[in-house]
This record gives C-alpha cells, sequence and structure tokens, in this order.
C-alpha cells in the first residue's frame, strides 16, 4: 500500500478519475493548500482575504478538475490562484475610495527558466563572459545573486548582509538570473556568428 | 553546521507543507534550506508562496491556517462523497420499491386467480 505522499499529482488525478472518489482530489488539494494559500497571500496583503480566495480556488478546482484533462495541476492551480488575486485587485481599485495597486510582478512575465542550469553557468564563473555579465547586472542583483549562488548565503544571511527584505532577495534574485542568462544568450550568440 | 532536522526527499518538485512550516520557523537543516530556497528561486509558484507566507507573523499562525485550510476542503469532500453517495443510492431505493410493488401485484393476482 503506497503512502499518499508517494503518488504523484498525475496519479492522484488518474485515481480520482478512475474511481470518482473525491478523496484523492481532497489528496491533491492538500498538498497545495499552504502554498495557494501563500501566494493569494503575497497578492492580497490579508490573512484573511487570502483565505476566501484560496477557498475560491479549491472550489473551483473541485467543480473543474473532473471536467477535462490537466496535465501539469501545479502550474494550471497556480495559474486559477494567481488571476483570481489578480481580478480581486482589479475589482477593489476600480472602486471609488481604494488604493490598492497591483504588485509589481503581477504578469507571467517572469522565469520561464525552470530549465536554467544557474550550476552549471556559475561553475564557469572564471569566464571572463560570465563576469562582464555580472559587472552588467544592477547593483542589488550582482549583490544577490553572487551572495547566493557563489558565497552560498541563506536568505535570511542575504537579508540581514543587504538589509533587503525577503522578497527584494527574492526578486533580485530571479532578476538577476534572467537577466544573465540574457546576457549570456546573446554572448554566445555574438561569439558564433 | 547545524543539527536540525530533516532533509528535503530527493527529486521532489515541491516540498511538504511540513517542510515549509519549518522553513517558516527557521527550524530546517542547512542542507534542506539550501534546497529550497534554490527551489524557490527557480519555481514561481514556490517563490510567489513563500513571499506570501513571509508576510504571516510566523510559522505557528502558517500552521493555523494551513490546519483550517486543510479542514475546509475535508469538509467540502465529505459533502460531495455524502451528495455522490445519495445519488447512487437513489435509484437502489427506487428499483426495491418497484420490485416490492411488482412482487405485491403478482401474489394479488395468484391469490384472486386461486380463488373459487
Amino acid at each position: 500500500m503506497h503512502s499518499i505522499q508517494t503518488y504523484t499529482d498525475v496519479e492522484l488525478l488518474q485515481q480520482y478519475r478512475k474511481t470518482a472518489d473525491s478523496q484523492w482530489l481532497g489528496w491533491l488539494l492538500e498538498r497545495y493548500s499552504l502554498l495557494v494559500f501563500g501566494v493569494c497571500m503575497k497578492y492580497l496583503r490579508n490573512a484573511t482575504d487570502a483565505q476566501d480566495a484560496t477557498q475560491h480556488v479549491f472550489e473551483k478546482a473541485l467543480g473543474e478538475v473532473g471536467k477535462y484533462e490537466i496535465p501539469f495541476f501545479k502550474s494550471w492551480i497556480y495559474s486559477v490562484a494567481k488571476n483570481h488575486c489578480l481580478m480581486q485587485l482589479r475589482s477593489r481599485s476600480s472602486k471609488p475610495g481604494t488604493t490598492d495597486e497591483l504588485p509589481e510582478e503581477t504578469s507571467a512575465d517572469l522565469m520561464t527558466d525552470q530549465e536554467l542550469k544557474m550550476k552549471e553557468l556559475l561553475m564557469e564563473e572564471q569566464s571572463l563572459h560570465l563576469k562582464a555579465a555580472l559587472d552588467s547586472l544592477s547593483h542589488e542583483q550582482k549583490t544577490c545573486v553572487q551572495l547566493f549562488y557563489l558565497e552560498k548565503l541563506s536568505y535570511n544571511e542575504i537579508e540581514t548582509r543587504t538589509g533587503f527584505s525577503f522578497s527584494q532577495v527574492k526578486s533580485h534574485i530571479q532578476n538577476g538570473k534572467r537577466n544573465l542568462r540574457i546576457i549570456l544568450e546573446k554572448k554566445i550568440r555574438e561569439h558564433v556568428n | 553546521m547545524s543539527t536540525k532536522k530533516h532533509h528535503l526527499p530527493p527529486n521532489k518538485t515541491l516540498p511538504d507543507n511540513t517542510v515549509v512550516l519549518e522553513y517558516l520557523n527557521n527550524d530546517l537543516g542547512d542542507e534542506a534550506k539550501r534546497q529550497l530556497e534554490e527551489m524557490l528561486t527557480d519555481d514561481e509558484l514556490l517563490g510567489d508562496a513563500m513571499e506570501g507566507l513571509k508576510q504571516l507573523k510566523d510559522g505557528h499562525e502558517a500552521a493555523i491556517i494551513s490546519i483550517q485550510l486543510n479542514k475546509m476542503i475535508q469538509e467540502k469532500i465529505k459533502k460531495r462523497r455524502k451528495i455522490r453517495l445519495t445519488s447512487i443510492s437513489f435509484p437502489l431505493w427506487i428499483v426495491l420499491l418497484i420490485t416490492t410493488l411488482l412482487l405485491l401485484m403478482l401474489a394479488g393476482y395468484v391469490i384472486i386467480s386461486k380463488l373459487p
């Protein structure tokens, strides 16, 4: 007998389709409960609103998961949660007297770079290309990327050392990585041509 | 080197809720913490979630919310299963009723036909 933790998302969904027993879906949703809440919290910045939003996301999941094939549940639930929160923020900001603003990183514009082999790139740190690329990052991004990947500091340690908040550290590392990739790809293309 | 517990299981695309809570409580071992932070840097969902969860007072508040959310999920699931069971048992009840009525009618016919 498998423990539920050993099932992948796809296997839990398969079991749900096979047995039509909602408990399988429940176990899948429990796996994402805290993370979906965290996403809602990031956008709505209020625990009660975030809990309500999470509940809405799960209701939607319960209603829709059986209707069609969802190959990547993680991406699906993330986009449902994010879109719901953005709609909430838009409806709030369209009401007179409200001042809520959309967070800076609201669209799916960041990081399609999971495939990025950061470690491999940083192993070539000696290369002039990388050094030049690092130098062309903003001071904040360069500092955070170096502290996280080269000095192997934790987020907490980087926060202490730089005075940045958790979300600033995260943002500088992510954006720094993305910019590094863009710069390096450009340099490689120039080198090849 | 920290002596704190837990390592992330290998090849996992997302950490369990317990690991996330331990991270928020600064209760995760160095290696697992590093692994989680690399994961959250690469993963949009995890990165956004951590950013949001960091806005809470501490891991304890997150743990309470996690329990509430899981309870809410289980209540919804229970309700759905109950509805499903009811919808399954309804036709069975109808079938039993019709069968009983047919048997009574048959018995009545047999009795009446045997009357002189």
